[in-house]
């Protein structure tokens, strides 16, 4: 049986640690995957931001593309009715734009033609400083060979020639031997650019991201967008500007200014953007499910180290009752017998018997008394009916009925309670905690002792007293022996037959007249163990 | 050490409880048996090894030393003279380990007092038995238990 309980303990232990490890795997499972996908949504996400940023550098080269194609084309018709002829003055520079197409006309600022072999620079419209000048006769050969789009026929350049900033956009012909030889083009007001990509990048027309990804996300919304040009300087800025992880840069292209296009997504957006939303950090919950584990396996383990507890008290308990009921039957039923038989050799034996019988009958029925008490409690349905008592007498009854058990260890009983003091306690309930602090007195006192019953009345409380002689009760123990079906470490193999409910009847009877029961040392001259009742008086 | 064929046989009484010695005491006198009653283990062991009784009858749950550690100690002294457990404690592994100690006969309170009167009268006419070829009457009583059978079986046998 108790080898059974250890086993079945051991296993549900296991299975408890079992349990709790592979909550700590899934945690962490859990924990690894929520990582790995926020990671792999923060790629997509910086994924997203790239083709975000080259989607603006590819609009805004279109867009440039298309404004300075027009002028540049309206140049070479000039250069080509009279090749020796000025260029052209920018009012004179006749060219359509579409209607929805950004016009550059208001910003050109001089036109020119440039020999690249000769580097003879000729211009016509707004005078050109000196370092203008030069900054174009240095560049424009070197930008040719190195940078000019000879499929797209045309070059940009944003420079700044001495703080001055200047936009040029130029084409080159080809001589008759196919060498790139005259540079047409104009200058313009870099401030041209922003209107350019104030239109290029309406989000009327134009969305950040490709509309199958983005779901129902406004466009307005979606993020903003920076374009720098190579000296860092903004060139336009977004009406809103968002900050978020998720930015990135791309290159308009050097043929067009050489400038930057920086997009970066809304951090709330990034949400909408991955299927399912962006992961939500699952540590709390997880944390949270490992606590309840753990407390779940601690209540458990308690539970289980209670219930194996209570078993074997329990099981003390029955083989306690068994062994409580055994002995006086034994005797009741050894000495009828031996009276049935008529083998009694005098008078004085004959009665003897007789008291015998009758006061073990009187120990088994207040023994039944007790486990009455005690099943009615468990069962919650223990009541009593508090009347005037007065206590002298009823202790005196009760003393009366248990001096012979106590004579029987010939233990003397001596009590001092005051005639006068009346409480209202139900008698019955009195008789029976008496009974059983009697009952404890003589079975765990030394033989011979004298047991001392005493009451007092201070305060409104009246206190009834049982002391005895023995070995007292260590007060580690104090409260624990009120426990039903506890028992002294020392009296539970012992001689003494107990049951362990006996101060558990004691106790709840004193609760439900309102009073205490406590156990103390008995005074400084006694040695032993004092139990005291307090009631309500 | 051998009781006088002769005299009464005698008996000692290891019980705590003094009502229930009272009336074994009475129970036995009058079966003519002389009887001797010792309140605790200490005293019981320390008469039976000095008396040296013909039967012993040993309650179990004694104050000091109790009956199983009394038993054991006679046993390991040499002490071959039956033992009958009374005892209140009715569980088979008491019993068992009863009998295994050494006792040779088992009775659980409440008892007919015929039939323990009967088990001693028995126990008694078992040791005087072997008597006539000469070997001495004491008698060791052992016990083996069948874990698998979860039988017991008591025999008594001669001492060598």
């Amino acid at each position: 049986m108790t080898r059974f309980r250890v086993r079945r303990g051991a296993v549900v232990a296991v299975l408890l640690v079992l349990a709790f490890g592979v909550a700590v795997a899934l945690a962490v499972q859990a924990y690894q995957t929520a990582g790995d996908h926020r990671a792999q949504a923060d790629r997509v996400l910086r994924d997203y931001a790239r083709l975000a940023a080259a989607r603006v550098a590819i609009r805004t080269a279109t867009d440039m593309y298309y404004a300075v194609k027009s002028p540049l084309k309206a140049l070479q018709l000039a250069h080509e009715t009279a090749p020796h002829h000025a260029t052209p003055k920018p009012r004179d520079l006749h060219f359509d734009v579409m209607e929805h197409e950004f016009s550059i006309a208001p910003y050109i600022r001089f036109t020119f033609r440039m020999d690249l072999t000769t580097k003879d620079l000729q211009t016509s419209g707004e005078q050109v400083p000196a370092p203008v000048r030069t900054w174009l006769i240095d560049t424009l050969p070197v930008h040719t060979r190195t940078v000019y789009d000879t499929s797209w026929h045309m070059g940009t350049v944003l420079g700044q020639p001495g703080g001055d900033r200047r936009y040029v956009a130029y084409t080159v012909l080809r001589d008759r031997d196919g060498v790139l030889r005259t540079a047409l083009g104009f200058e313009a007001n870099p401030t041209a650019l922003t209107p350019l990509i104030v239109q290029a990048t309406d989000t009327q027309k134009f969305a950040l991201l490709p509309r199958p990804l983005t779901g129902g996300v406004g466009y307005d919304s979606m993020g903003s967008i920076i374009i720098t040009d190579s000296y860092g300087v903004d060139v336009y800025r977004s009406a809103v500007q968002y900050t978020s992880p998720f930015t990135a840069r791309d290159t308009i292209g050097t043929d067009m200014g050489a400038l930057f296009a920086h997009a970066t997504l809304r951090a709330e957006v990034a949400d909408q953007l991955i299927i399912g939303g962006l992961p939500k950090s699952r540590l709390p919950l997880i944390l949270s499910l490992l606590g309840l584990t753990a407390a779940l396996i601690g209540t458990a383990l308690f539970q289980l180290r209670r219930e194996s507890q209570l078993t074997r008290l329990r099981t003390d308990f029955i083989s306690g009752v068994s062994h409580e009921l055994r002995t006086p039957l034994a005797q009741i039923r050894m000495f009828s017998e031996t009276l049935t038989l008529g083998r009694v050799r005098s008078e004085e034996e004959r009665r003897r018997s007789l008291a015998i019988i009758d006061q073990e009958a009187r120990r088994l029925t207040h023994l039944v008394e007790n486990l009455l008490h005690f099943s009615r409690s468990e069962r919650q349905t223990a009541h009593i009916a508090p009347e005037p008592t007065a206590l002298a007498p009823l202790v005196q009854e009760v003393i009366d009925g248990f001096a012979p058990l106590a004579a029987a260890r010939g233990v003397t009983l001596a009590a001092s309670v005051p005639e006068d003091l009346v409480v209202p306690a139900d008698p019955g309930a009195v008789r029976q905690m008496l009974l059983n602090l009697l009952d404890n007195a003589v079975k765990y006192g030394p033989a011979s002792q004298e047991v001392r019953i005493g009451a007092t009345l201070e305060n409104g409380v009246a206190r009834l007293w049982v002391a005895d002689r023995g070995p007292g009760i260590p007060r580690a123990d104090r409260e624990r022996v009120w426990e039903r079906f506890w028992r002294l470490e020392r009296d539970r193999d012992s001689s003494v037959a107990g049951s362990g409910i006996g101060l558990a009847v004691v106790r709840e009877l004193a609760d439900l007249h309102h009073g205490r029961a406590w156990i103390d040392d008995g005074g400084p001259d006694a040695s032993g163990t004092r139990v005291v009742i307090e009631l309500p008086a | 050490m051998i009781a006088p064929a002769t005299g009464p046989k005698r008996i000692l009484v290891i019980e705590d409880n003094p009502d229930l010695a009272y009336g074994l005491r009475n129970n036995l006198e009058i079966e003519g048996y002389e009887v001797e009653v010792a309140k605790d283990g200490t005293r019981g062991l320390s008469r039976a090894r000095t008396a040296n009784p013909d039967l012993v009858v040993l309650d179990l749950m004694l104050p000091g030393m109790d009956g199983f550690r009394v038993l054991r100690a006679l046993r390991e002294d040499g002490h071959g003279m039956p033992v009958l457990i009374l005892t209140a404690r009715g569980e088979e592994a008491d019993k068992v380990r009863g009998l295994r100690l050494g006792a040779d006969d088992y009775v659980t309170k409440p008892f007919g007092v015929l039939e323990l009167l009967a088990r001693i009268e028995a126990l008694l006419r078992r040791v005087v038995a072997p008597k006539k070829n000469g070997g001495p009457p004491r008698s060791s009583a052992t016990s083996k238990y069948s874990r698998r059978r979860g039988r017991c079986y008591a025999t008594a046998r001669r001492s060598p």
